[in-house]
């Protein structure tokens, strides 16, 4: 459970590039939102990916939230159109996402933890939403925005980072971390 | 040699080495003994677990990469501070953490606990030893890779180690590069420095060093003596088992010049036939730089062209041209007549096959055999395939991902799968880099039974003794103009172009003429000559407290209130910034059309209380109430933007990050973890590029599932992942361990940053304007 230096590299390392991801999802987004904006919701999971892929290889206390908020730093640094307001996008997101995993003291990273920990940044994303503004809009919005977010963070930010660690993992090159350890001692 | 000593520095007794999960040790009946003031060369084929015994010397086994040890091995007391042992390894862009020089090897004396006061004079000292001459606050991400490895060796001697390591410091540099460290090498054997080198360019170090152990593949030790002895009876051993190619020539047994012209004379002439490619005034830049300047060429059907040059000279972009991956900012290209950017890349690599340096851009599936068929292909390997696998010795690696296979077997995977299908022309970005004997002579042979065939082929490389005894022809490329064009002979009769060329190993280093070409890419003017009174600040003290107002402000939910925060954020920005105008537009512009469309949501979508009159449009809801209401959300965001920017124009990053870690309570371990993998960012740009330029190569289906996305970013993240294990254990090396990494009170900072009271005003200041706009308006 305790950190490792490399553990530390390799989750900045990701967030980084989770981070520049995010960047490309923000063009999208002022599109989506301004057609509809409970549509947005359906992509938010987009920004999970960072809070869901690095905890899962690295599985440690804490993983989720630093990740989700050095992804939402690089974000911003590389020139988001939110500003600062994206830190606080990234931790309530983080945190959520740190939920589900504390939830079973960060031993349990199966398909079920992973899908609630995207759908509870979900729900981070949705309270903060509340709080920027969501609570000027017609409440059925503001309902689906949640529901909306806390589907599509199940999705990219649970069942696809998922399979992008196991991926990863086939390829061997994750032995030295945790997900390596704990699926080479069930095999 | 040993009389110098009376007890070895480190002894090795029956050593074995197992790394998880795997069955048989790397290393086994290790028996070595390392006496002070002894240069020790040791050399074996790769996968033999050189490395492997390297980082246990080092003490990184098993407390930095985890492995089962059997047998005794006991270290001198020298050896169990942290930072004794000092370690350059092979990947020149892995071993650093820190963005400037200066910060770099301090790194290793903060971990030490030395006095900050004594740090400058350290760092000049180290520079000097490793005859590195920059700045202080030049940024090593700029430099060559020759010029990263001598960094490597200063921060290593800055710590004064008792034993030194070298883990193929060479790997990936060109001639003169080597040959610069190879001259750092020759002057720490003459002050009898204690060394482990392990290099497979050994020639130029053989007459510095003291005794040569030589491994076989099963990790055992085969030999150990002196070079002369040992060189002299093992050299057939040596180019059986693929340690030294079969056409190196034994340094000590000398060759009659003779021969060596009869070797290049007895090669088939070239059977050249029409013209194949033409290049005409090519121009390639890269922003600002030219990589290539007018640049004329043409290749006939069936040469063997090499092209050659100093790194950074433009081979990999020539290279990308002819096959039309990179687009030329002016001149034509042209294959068999007909102009490359115009003809349908199906068609285009059809008749050419390209071969990038890194394998790995070019792996698509998760199955070797599916890699080789390129298609799924089940549990029936297709009989092409296995004759391919068998070939290239691959077929035990049949069902494994190709990610996890070793160096050797990824170049032959790639190379295989370039054969699989018949193409006129083979282009091959450094084909033999960073591979042994025996793999490189599996490829070659594969390429010169094309060639027979009258197939092209076009390479880059470094490796003289491969252009010598294969290239039909030589083009030397050297600052964007092609030097010399023609055969090798010719070549070799131009001592001059070869020094130009760097293409020299086996002379002195002009470093006069190293020392001004780094002058110009390095010497940057250092930016730190005036502050604003902003830049003053603690930067992480002062993150925060934009982070708090940026927090208050979510609590502005009426107009007046909104435009008070604006103008107190526009006051920080000019005022306490001074930032200019017109620099904040230039960087504000292209957000514009984004708040348009943000500001129009916020009015289509707002609630407007009971009874207020609204126009519908489309599926939107207008009200005045909602433009007010939108005007206060969208102002709110932009303060934020404005702090956003402020951010990131006044802040040094390394002090930010440090900061949190001398003064906010963070671990060491994750300031600096974070400086360490921020610190590669930039080079994801450009493997992204060449990720794509190998898809399109590949011909990528247009069914884009779920899960090619996967394997589109399997490359990147692999060697993101990879990349950080290795500079986590650069770290460890450098005695980043145990409590240092725990807590800022038991290591000391070459960065001075401290709280002072003017950080505390200006946080009670900016939240005491928040509040007032919040509370007031």
């Amino acid at each position: 459970m305790k950190w490792k230096l490399r553990d530390v590299v390799v989750m900045v390392i990701l967030a980084v590039v989770c981070g520049g991801i995010y960047r490309i999802w923000d063009v999208l987004y002022p599109l989506v939102n301004t057609a509809w904006v409970p549509s947005q919701g359906m992509l938010n999971g987009l920004w999970f990916i960072a809070c869901g892929l690095i905890p899962y290889i690295i599985r440690r206390p804490g993983a989720a939230l630093l990740a989700e908020l050095i992804a939402a730093m690089i974000e911003q640094a590389l020139g988001s159109q939110f500003g600062l307001q994206n830190l606080i996008w990234g931790l309530a997101q983080g945190v959520g996402a740190e939920v589900a995993f504390a939830l079973f003291f960060w031993r349990n990273y199966s398909i079920v933890t992973m899908m609630l920990s995207g759908a509870l940044a979900g729900l981070g994303a949705s309270i903060t939403f509340y709080f920027q503004g969501g609570n000027a809009y017609v409440g059925s919005t503001v309902f689906l925005y949640f529901l909306f977010s806390a589907i599509s963070g199940a999705i990219f930010g649970g069942i696809l980072p998922k399979l992008l660690g196991d991926a990863l993992h086939r390829a061997g090159i994750l032995r030295n971390f945790a997900i390596g350890k704990v699926v080479a001692k069930k095999g | 040699m040993n009389q110098l000593t009376s007890s070895p520095l480190l002894t090795l007794e029956n050593v074995g080495i197992w790394y998880e999960q795997e069955e048989e040790p790397i290393v086994r009946d290790v028996s070595l003994t390392i006496d002070e003031g002894e240069s020790l060369l040791v050399m074996g084929p790769s996968g033999c677990g050189k490395s492997t015994l390297a980082m246990l010397c080092a003490r990184l086994i098993p407390q930095s990469v985890e492995a089962v040890v059997t047998g005794t091995v006991q270290y001198d007391d020298k050896l169990m501070q942290p930072g004794q042992i000092g370690y350059v390894f092979q990947d020149p862009d892995a071993q650093f953490c820190m963005l400037t020089v200066a910060d770099e090897i301090a790194f290793g004396l903060e971990n030490r606990g030395l006095d900050p006061d004594l740090m400058p004079d350290r760092i000049q000292y180290a520079l000097q030893k490793a005859g590195l001459d920059v700045p202080f606050d030049a940024l090593s991400a700029m430099f060559s890779g020759g010029m990263k490895q001598l960094l490597g060796i200063a921060t290593a001697l800055a710590l004064d180690p008792a034993l030194l390591i070298f883990d193929e410091p060479t790997a990936n540099l060109d001639p003169l590069a080597s040959s610069q460290i190879f001259t750092r090498i020759a002057a720490l054997h003459q002050e009898r420095k204690t060394m482990l080198v392990i290099e497979h360019k050994f020639q130029a170090l053989l007459p510095y060093m003291d005794r040569v152990v030589v491994f076989d593949e099963r990790g055992q030790i085969h030999r150990i003596g002196e070079p002369a002895t040992v060189l002299v009876q093992e050299w057939d051993w040596l180019v059986d088992h693929g340690i030294v190619s079969p056409f190196m020539r034994n340094p000590f047994l000398p060759e009659p010049i003779v021969r060596l012209k009869q070797k290049t004379a007895a090669l088939p002439k070239a059977k050249t036939g029409d013209t194949l490619l033409t290049l005409r005034d090519v121009v390639v830049k890269y922003g600002e730089h030219t990589v290539l300047d007018r640049l004329s060429l043409s290749v006939q059907e069936g040469e063997w062209l090499a092209i050659v040059g100093p790194n950074g000279a433009g081979k990999s972009t020539l290279l990308q041209v002819m096959a039309g991956l990179e687009k030329p900012f002016a001149g034509d290209i042209l294959l068999t007549g007909k102009v490359v950017a115009t003809m349908k890349p199906k068609d285009r690599f059809t008749m050419l096959a390209y071969c990038f340096q890194n394998p790995e851009y070019q792996f698509i599936f998760e199955r070797v055999c599916d890699e080789l068929a390129n298609r799924f292909v089940g549990d029936e390997v297709p009989e092409e395939v296995t004759t391919l696998l068998q070939r290239f010795g691959l077929e035990k690696a049949a069902k494994e991902s190709p990610f996890s296979l070793s160096q050797g077997q990824k170049r032959r995977l790639s190379v295989a799968s370039m054969l699989r299908k018949e193409h006129d022309v083979y282009l091959l970005d450094e084909p033999t880099f960073g591979q042994d004997a025996k793999t490189m002579q599996a490829i070659i042979d594969q390429l010169a039974g094309r060639h027979q065939d009258g197939k092209t082929i076009i390479m880059t490389t470094h490796d003289m003794d491969l252009v010598m005894r294969y290239a039909t022809r030589v083009v030397v490329l050297s600052e964007h103009h092609i030097l010399y064009d023609g055969d090798q002979a010719g070549l070799f009769e131009r001592p001059d172009l070869m020094k130009k060329a760097h293409l020299r190993a086996d002379e002195q280093v002009d470093t006069a003429f190293l020392v001004t070409r780094q002058d110009h890419e390095v010497r940057k003017p250092s930016n730190r000559i005036k502050k604003t009174p902003l830049q003053r600040l603690h930067p992480s003290a002062l993150f925060l407290t934009f982070l708090v107002a940026t927090t208050m402000a979510m609590f502005a939910s009426q107009l007046p209130q909104a435009i008070g925060l604006f103008i107190a954020s526009l006051a920080v920005i000019f005022g306490i910034g001074q930032v200019s105008v017109f620099a904040f537009l230039k960087r504000f512009w292209p957000f514009f059309l984004l708040y348009i469309l943000y500001f129009f949501t916020n009015i289509a979508n707002i609630a407007p209380p009971p009874g207020t009159h609204v126009t519908h449009f489309l599926w939107y809801t207008l009200s005045v109430y909602g433009l007010i209401k939108g005007m206060t959300l969208s102002i709110r965001m932009l303060g934020s933007v404005l702090f956003g920017i402020l951010l990131i124009d006044a802040v040094d990053f390394t002090d930010l990050v440090i900061g949190f870690c001398t003064d906010f309570f963070v671990p060491p371990q994750f300031a600096y973890g974070t400086m360490a993998g921020l610190r590669v960012v930039p080079l994801f740009s450009s493997e992204w590029k060449k990720l794509r330029q190998a898809r399109q190569i590949r011909g990528v289906e247009k069914t884009s599932s779920f899960l090619r996305v996967i394997t589109y970013a399997l490359p990147i993240l692999s060697q993101g992942i990879r990349m950080s294990e290795r500079v986590a254990i650069a770290m460890e090396a450098r005695g980043f361990v145990g409590v240092v990494t725990q807590s800022a009170k038991a290591r000391t900072f070459y960065r001075r940053l401290k709280i002072h009271f003017d950080d505390y005003l200006f946080f009670v200041f900016l939240l005491f304007i928040s509040f007032l706009c919040l509370s007031w308006l």
